[in-house]
């Protein structure tokens, strides 16, 4: 249905600059969604997911650079790495609540961005890893953009899958009734505990594939980029935006927000400085507190609102 | 070494009092009214432009200007509770937080826009005047802050314990709507608290102006400590903001020197979430200044 | 229900295509006769000021160059995109390459900005004439159209020591050996490269390094790092960093009382608003980087008249050595066009390498000569300054010094008298 749309779409597409918007809303959607699974769904907000992505980007990175190995290996193993650090954060944070454990999340990856920058001698510290270009399948690096926006669609389509089933299995129930209240939950007989980390280390993996998928795409990684708190706020912002806690939701919020920020960037800023961060904040704020349950059930109001009149 | 642990003592406690002034508002906040503002930063650096100019065009030291700015800063916290806060303070956290974020992006990037990326300084005379003990030094500017630090917590302290307003606002922490069914106007207790929070800021940006600079991003490399410092001392314990800015700062001087000045800000995060996980009501308890 | 949802997907994709389309077509408006050139330069965030000091060098160049007629008899303009971080320039980069399709692109202050946007370029057989991005690895992946021409981290560095060993330990008449160095660097890109290369140039002119020592450029306190450096007791200093914090380091150190012979720095030390707010404080310390606006002009020919063009042109002085030194790569870059008698990649790339400019024939006072393997201008030089009254001269090399080099910094001490 629509992804097949999405497949012919990427196929037809001869423009570079729109396939590359194209990748980047893909890639938004992946991220979205992933941190949805632990965010939307388990309500635990996480403002350190940027911890994962650039897990999944170095490891896939220094193995390929160093060992050759081909990403498709290396971000499995990134993922498996991504999944073990998220055991380390979740397992003592999730006795936290809500804002303490956001305020956690961040320092996490604060602290994973600082230890990234002084291991100098292991990954470059904030000199970067350029990736050298060594075109075909098995190195994950293209010299037109389609491969890369079919496999960014195939990502896109895994996590949405994902997501879908997740939402729709046990463990979806377990955390929708953690998230509405954690006590009742508990007292059900709901281990709410591993719930959460399931979910986390979910999240992780997936958020770290994306990482090492960007990685070969942009064929340079440094700490700030991988690693920042700016990052992680822009992981979750489409799904904010487009409705938290459903599978469409970050979809929707991604179509609109990935190329708007883009777009902004490159027709207004050229002249003034600051300015289409500004209108970006202005539009951030206002979807947030006047649609704050997202675009995509706001949209749901009107239409059965119509539909019943 | 006698020396070298001497002076990054006194380094830490006086760098410690700045992170007390910044976080005092912002921990003010948080316990009365429960809202994440990620926009603490932003606040700082508007208090640090305003007085620049007034320096600038007034020819008025900053520690005098402090008793301009801070009303000022003040009456843009009551007006930013009133039309966007209060909006905020029933929403879920997620609202908050992504709120606070994006009036931090506007208020930064309009700053950006207005007054452009220069660095703006001011020049007092007693910029780099320092007291010398034997072989320690203190740093003037950096003594006056921890000075100011203790004094507002102290001024805070009485405030809160002995005025009625004070009262109302102890109240409304503990219990909201117990306080309401008090009597007490919560709607005027919130908005006067974001008020009072965001004037301590003010002092802190008039009192950072001798030591440091103002730019359109100055507010991002304080709030993520001011985060830290709050959650340390107690989320709303005003002394606790003290005592923990003197923490953050004097385990900042000694492990920039002893381990690596790179990893100073990685050790207090790690202490941070250590923190959270064994006594997140902070390390001084839960009472409200 | 679910046909809801799917409307609402087609609705928003067809909203996002839309906007994406527009922005196609936006891009090709008619721009008739002129020549494009696409610019990427930080305009928000950190590192905006420089940025725009950079590309006003670049508009310097170009005006001057329509007033003259332009090139390849027309008038140039350019499409000039902000970009703060590595990823927007790499979608900046795109949006010229694609949307524009500019056959040049300039930048881009920074290396991380450098190295995304020039990837993408690459891709697109676009020339990518880099103005002032200074780490080595950006010409150092054989890019075939990717130029650059300014100075290179390596360049820096061994300038610095170089000068060390050979001009100011002869002059304290001591051995290179017997002297101590120390680093001392913000821990960005930046400051670790040069550091880098300073460590090999040490090794190779025989100066042991006594300290290593890196910070955080958002640091409001640098006693850790200052007590380190006093105990290791340096003669010189090697020490690239940003602006404000470079500040805080010269504070603090006349505050805990840290003396060398000469700390040659690198990064914010460079713009005239250092000088101001540190006043006196700023006296005798030493700078390496590109050419600075004080120099001998009989060693940097043009100089004076691009000072003079710079404020006729944009009402206000050059800040500092970028717009300086953006100027004349620009303008190298329209020689190359003409040269090339194209607007075509593979012409302008052989109009470059046509070039062959000897030292002190640029307004910098470097030369030009591209490496034909790496497109690196050979000639490009990082002469020493020094901040006297106020005015940042160049003290070496001894031919392009406006005056004398003040050494050893007089102590803290001794600045009280």
């Amino acid at each position: 249905m629509f992804l097949i749309f999405l497949a012919i779409l990427v196929s037809v597409v001869q423009n570079a600059f729109v396939l590359h918007l194209l990748i980047m809303v893909f890639t938004s959607i992946a991220l979205g969604l992933a941190w949805n699974i632990i965010g939307g769904y388990g309500g635990q907000l996480s403002f350190g997911h940027a911890a994962f992505y650039g897990i999944g980007a170095y490891t896939s990175t220094l193995l390929f650079v160093h060992f050759g190995l081909t990403p498709w290996v290396g971000m499995i193993a990134g993922g498996v790495l991504a999944v073990l650090v998220s055991l380390v954060l979740g397992m003592p944070c999730f006795r936290l609540r809500g804002t303490y454990f956001t305020l956690a999340t961040i320092a996490f990856a604060e602290v994973l961005r600082i230890l990234t920058v002084y291991f100098k001698e292991i990954t470059g510290g904030s000199i970067g890893i350029v990736l050298q270009f060594k075109g075909g399948f098995w190195n994950l690096m293209f010299r037109n953009r389609e491969p890369f926006a079919y496999i960014a669609l195939a990502l896109m389509a895994l996590v949405y899958y994902l997501s879908v089933w997740i939402e729709n299995s046990r463990l979806g129930y377990y955390l929708s009734a953690l998230k509405e209240n954690e006590d009742g939950a508990r007292a059900l007989g709901i281990n709410t505990y591993r719930s959460k980390l399931v979910a986390l280390m979910i999240s992780a993996f997936l958020t770290s594939l994306v990482g090492s998928f960007f990685a070969q795409y942009l064929t340079f990684i440094e700490p700030e980029s991988e690693f920042s708190l700016g990052l992680s706020i822009a992981i979750s912002l489409p799904v904010m935006i487009g409705g938290i806690g459903t599978a469409i939701g970050p979809v929707i919020g991604a179509f609109i927000i990935t190329p708007l920020q883009e777009l902004l960037r490159i027709y207004i800023s050229g002249e003034y400085q600051g300015l289409q961060s500004i209108i970006y904040g202005i539009v951030l704020v206002l979807v947030v507190i006047y649609i704050p349950q997202g675009i995509h059930k706001w949209a749901r109001g009107i239409v059965s609102a119509k539909s019943r009149s | 070494m006698l020396i070298i642990i001497g002076q990054s003592l006194i380094s830490g406690i006086l760098m410690g009092g700045i992170y007390a002034l910044v976080s005092i508002g912002l921990t003010l906040i948080f316990g009365v009214m429960n809202v994440v503002n990620f926009a603490h930063g932003e606040f700082l650096m508007i208090a640090m432009y305003m007085t620049f100019w007034v320096f600038h065009y007034l020819h008025i030291d900053p520690y005098i200007s402090l008793f301009i700015v801070t009303p000022v800063l003040f009456l843009i916290g009551v007006v930013t509770q009133r039309f966007l806060i209060q909006h905020l303070i029933q929403a879920e956290h997620y609202t908050q937080i992504f709120a606070t974020v994006g009036m931090s992006t506007v208020m930064a990037n309009a700053a950006l826009f207005f007054w452009k990326a220069d660095y703006r300084m001011v020049k007092t005379a007693y910029g780099s005047a320092t007291l010398n003990f034997s072989d320690l030094v203190i740093s003037y500017p950096r003594l006056v802050s921890f000075l100011m630090a203790i004094a507002i917590t102290i001024l805070l302290f009485i405030f809160l314990k002995h005025t009625y307003l004070g009262r109302a606002i102890r109240a409304t922490s503990q219990d909201n709507i117990g306080a309401k069914l008090m009597g007490v106007n919560i709607d005027r207790v919130y908005i006067f608290t974001f008020g009072l929070g965001s004037a301590c800021v003010g002092v802190a940006g008039a009192l950072l102006m001798p030591i440091y600079y103002a730019f359109p991003t100055v507010g991002l490399h304080f709030v993520l400590t001011a985060f830290v410092v709050v959650v340390l001392g107690g989320m709303g314990n005003i002394t606790g903001a003290l005592f923990g800015g003197l923490l953050i700062g004097v385990v900042e001087s000694f492990s920039g020197f002893f381990i690596s000045p790179e990893l100073k800000e990685a050790v207090y995060f790690v202490i941070f979430v250590i923190v959270l996980l064994f006594k997140p009501s902070g390390l001084f308890g839960l009472s409200k200044g | 229900m679910r046909k809801v949802w799917q409307k609402l997907g087609f609705g928003c994709l067809l909203a996002g295509l839309f906007l994406i389309a527009a922005s196609g077509g936006a891009g090709q408006s008619a721009w008739g006769q002129d020549i494009k050139i696409g610019v990427i330069q930080p305009l928000s965030g950190p590192m905006a000021l420089l940025g725009k000091y950079s590309l006003e060098g670049s508009e310097v160049a170009r005006l001057e160059l329509n007033s003259k007629g332009g090139v390849l008899g027309k008038k140039v303009e350019f499409i000039i995109v902000d970009a703060p971080d590595a990823k927007a320039a790499a979608a900046a980069a795109e949006k010229l390459c694609t949307v524009d399709k500019v056959k040049v692109i300039m930048g881009t202050y920074s290396s991380s900005l450098s190295y995304a946007a020039t990837n993408v370029a690459d891709k697109y057989g676009v020339v990518y004439w880099e103005l002032g991005g200074i780490s080595d690895d950006i010409t150092a992946r054989g890019f075939k159209y990717v130029f650059r021409t300014c100075p290179v981290a390596s360049t820096y560095s061994y300038s610095a020591v170089q000068c060390m060993a050979e001009y100011l330990a002869p002059k304290m008449g001591k051995k290179p050996g017997e002297m101590k160095l120390a680093l001392v660097y913000e821990d960005s890109l930046f400051g670790t490269t040069q550091v880098k290369y300073g460590a090999e140039a040490a090794k190779k002119y025989g100066i042991p390094v006594a300290a290593d020592v890196a910070y955080n450029a958002k640091s409001t306190d640098l006693t850790p790092v200052i007590l380190k450096l006093k105990a290791a007791k340096p003669d010189f200093l090697l020490y690239p960093g940003y602006f404000t914090d470079q500040i805080l380091f010269i504070r603090q150190s006349k505050e805990l009382g840290f003396n060398y012979k000469m700390a040659l720095t690198t990064g914010g030390s460079g713009l005239k608003d250092f000088g101001k707010a540190l006043g006196d404080d700023v006296e005798a310390l030493g700078l390496v980087g590109f050419t600075s606006m004080d120099v001998n002009p009989k060693f940097a020919k043009g100089i004076k008249e691009f000072a003079a063009l710079h404020v006729k042109l944009l009402s206000k002085e050059a800040d500092g050595p970028y717009p300086l030194m953006n100027y004349m790569g620009t303008k190298v870059l329209f020689q190359a066009v003409q040269k090339g008698g194209a607007m075509e990649a593979e012409a302008i790339r052989k109009g470059a390498l046509a070039i062959d400019i000897p030292h002190e024939g640029t307004e910098t006072g470097g030369g030009v000569k591209f490496d034909s393997k790496t497109g690196q201008n050979l000639r490009a030089i990082t002469p020493v300054s020094q901040w006297q009254k106020q005015q940042m001269v160049t003290v070496w090399p001894e031919k392009a010094a406006i005056a004398k080099m003040i050494f050893p910094q007089p102590t803290w001490a001794e600045r009280k008298k």
